[in-house]
Parts: structure tokens; sequence; C-alpha cells
């Protein structure tokens, strides 16, 4: 009984942080810039409220991991891919995102549950490199959750937190 | 002077009995992949065989554990569409469940010791998704035997990571299984199942109407490790003892 407990909240954590995502995802990207401030390099960083949602389908296999390819919309509107690699109770991911004027690259790790023919996921994201306009990407604890269909592996993520430009 | 020697004969007798219960248990494990061609998806056909000392019947089984290669998991197999749980499977039988939930089948063989003699017990087995456990994929095996012993009976197994060069394991409970009310419990001797789309047909509803399809199975790697891919099981017998068994499938350019 415990199990299903744990099982039953932990889907309803998802499920409840989706609504939540697209309020905060209905303001613009300008009102989301919340915070600049300088690195040691003289690079004035901007701070913005990321919140990003993907639809991704399956394109093929590298070893165990399913390499996946689809469009984010959100605080940015881009092509992104992603590899997962499922493991009995956790997920670990690399996903891209390719906004106008470069790329941000991050790696994530989630929690797995599988309950009928869906597999759901939760966990952090971290940013883990950019390129272009993009180049000083950084971001730590990023929350991420999404689904894995398990007929044909097509997959939701949903990603929000604290970018830094 | 009689007592003593009485006792002493009883005591040694005592230690004869728990010598032979505690005696080593073996197993044989054969595991086959079909197709057997690597990058593809398969069914694997695991075999396994118990023995007792000196080929007398084993003693009953806790639990076995059955180890996948690297890379070679059930989890990012699209096998159990559905969840089925203990309850109404051993209530209804493979009835109780959607047929989406089945990801194998085969058949057990048990011991059962009548007298003097020991009468076998043959049984048919299913393999299906059950409900996750501590956030845990949960395959059942699920055991129905109709004589001498009719019986239902439910083995779940846990599906966790392991170490190289195994991917995941099965972490498989075996529950005692008593003959007849004061008598003794069943002791598997054979235990075989497929884990994969082989003969399986699941049913997905498109637009109001319910088409089959096959799920996909476990992947074979494209490499194949030096040695063959190598499969285990780690069974514990309800004495204390335990056994190891290891199948390497061969690779292919070693056939």
């Amino acid at each position: 009984m415990r199990r299903n407990i744990g099982t039953v909240s932990a889907l309803l954590a998802i499920s409840l942080c989706v609504p939540t995502l697209v309020v905060v995802g209905a303001a613009g990207p300008a009102a989301r810039a919340s915070a600049a401030r300088s690195d040691p390099t003289g690079h004035e960083a901007r701070v913005i409220d990321l919140m990003e949602s993907a639809h991704l389908a399956f394109v093929s296999e590298d070893g165990a991991a399913l390499v996946e390819r689809g469009h984010a919309t959100g605080t940015y509107i881009a092509p992104v891919t992603a590899t997962f690699t499922i493991h009995p109770k956790d997920v670990n991911a690399s996903v891209t995102v390719y906004p106008h004027g470069g790329s941000i690259t991050g790696v994530a790790h989630a929690n797995y549950i599988v309950q009928n023919n869906v597999g759901y996921f939760g966990g952090t994201f971290v940013i883990t490199h950019g390129t272009g306009s993009f180049a000083h990407a950084s971001g730590n604890a990023l929350g991420m959750s999404g689904t894995i269909d398990r007929y044909n592996f097509a997959t939701t993520v949903k990603a929000h937190g604290k970018l830094s430009l | 002077m009689g007592l003593i020697r009485a006792l002493a004969l009883a005591l040694a007798s005592c230690a004869c009995l728990a010598s032979s219960a505690a005696a080593a248990q073996s197993a044989r494990l054969h595991v086959s992949l079909d197709p057997d061609v690597p990058g593809q998806r398969t069914t694997v056909e695991l075999s396994l065989h118990v023995m007792g000392p000196g080929g007398s019947p084993p003693a009953p089984l806790s639990g076995f554990d059955f180890r996948l290669p690297a890379n070679m998991g059930i989890t990012t197999t699209t096998l159990g569409q559905a969840n089925c749980a203990p309850a109404p499977l051993l209530e209804g039988g493979l009835g109780g469940c959607s047929a989406n939930a089945r990801i194998g089948f085969g058949e057990a063989r048990a011991d059962v010791p009548v007298g003097s003699h020991d009468v076998h017990e043959k049984a048919t087995l299913e393999a299906l998704m059950g409900p996750a456990v501590e956030d845990r994929v949960e395959v059942l095996f699920f055991v129905e035997a109709l004589q001498p012993i009719s019986t239902r009976l439910v083995f779940p197994g846990v599906v966790r990571e392991d170490v190289a060069p195994y991917g995941e394991q099965l972490d498989t409970t075996v529950p005692l299984v008593p003959t007849w009310p004061e008598g003794p419990d069943l002791a598997l001797e054979e235990f075989s199942s497929t884990i994969g789309p082989l003969d399986l047909t699941y049913s997905r509803e498109v637009n109001g109407r319910l088409l089959p399809y096959h799920p996909h199975g476990i992947r074979i790697p494209r490499v194949c490790p030096a040695g063959g891919y190598p499969f285990a099981a780690h069974l514990a017998f309800q004495n204390g003892t335990h056994a190891n068994a290891v199948y390497h499938v061969p690779c292919p350019t070693a056939r």
C-alpha cells in the first residue's frame, strides 16, 4: 500500500507542476529577464526564467540509449534533440536546444516510474555548455519532468528554472 | 553409560541430517535468443534446472536472481503495456489481467515428495508486468499447476540495476508452497520462461478500433562481449544454501 501511495504521489507531483509551468511560461522573454551581473571575464550575465516544453519523437537507438528529436516551445521556440538512457529506476538524458543564434546543452538525471504504457520521469537538469549567443549559458538544478510513451518512445519534456546567459 | 551412548548417537544422527539438509545444491542455466542477431530486438528464452546433492531432489527455493548482460534491459522494451496485480491473477487466472501485461511464458516442474518416492508436478508459467514496487518495474511469474496438487502461485520479481558485466537483474521471490497441511514444501526443479515478444500479441485502440501488434523485445547489443553475452542465475534455498549458474550465449562469429 505504501508503494502505491509513493507512486501516486510521484505522478501527482509531476502532473501538478505542469499547469504551474504553463502559467509562468505565459510571460514574454523580456518580462522574464530578472537580473544582470558581470562574470570575471567582464561578460554581463542576464538571468532569465526558463520555461520550456518539448515534444520529441523517437529517431534511433544508440546502444541502450534512445535518440529523439522534436520541437520546444516556451522561452525559446526551437528544435531540440535528446538522448535518453533508461535504467530500472532512473533516466539520464542529454538535451540540446537550438534557439536562433546558437545552442544550449544540458544533462538531466531523473527518477523514473513505469505505469502501464507510460514512463514518468522527474528530476533536475544542469546546463553544461552553450554555443553562439548562448556560449555563456549556465544553470544548475533546473527542474525537469516528462513522460515516455512506451508504445513508440515519444517523449514530452518540461524544464524550468533560472538560466544565466 | 547406555543413556550417554544413546544421546551421542542421537546427536550424531542430528548432525548428519543437518549436514545433508545444508548440502550444496547446484543449478544449470541455458539461455537462447530468438532471433539471435546483434542490434535486433529479441526474445530471451531461459531455462533453469535445479539439482540436489548426489542427484537427489533439490531443497525448496526461496528466490532467484536472473542477471542480464549490460545494455540488454527489460526497461527499454515495449513489453508490458499494462500492469497486472497479483490478487486478480490468483483469483481469475490469466483472464484476470490484460493481455497487454504478458511479457513471456513457459513452464515449471517441481518435486513433490510422497512417502518414499517423488512425484513430479508440472505447471504452466506466464510472465507479466506487475505494478511498480518501490518505484521499480516488477515482473510477476504466474504459475498454475493442476496435478497432483492444484495450485496457483505468483513469484514476484523486481528489476534492479546490476554491476558489470551485467546490466539488469530480475530479483525474484519464491514463496513456500506446502504440498499438504503439515507436509513438505514443493521443490522447484525446472523453470523455463521466455521474456520477449515471441508468440505475444498486444492490442491498441486507434480511432475506436483495437489493432493488434507485437511489442518490441530486448535489444541485443551490436558489439558482442568477449566470450559471449553473459547471463547468470543466483539461487537461494530455504535451507540457507546458495547456488550460481552462468551461461554465455556465444557471439555470432564464434558459432
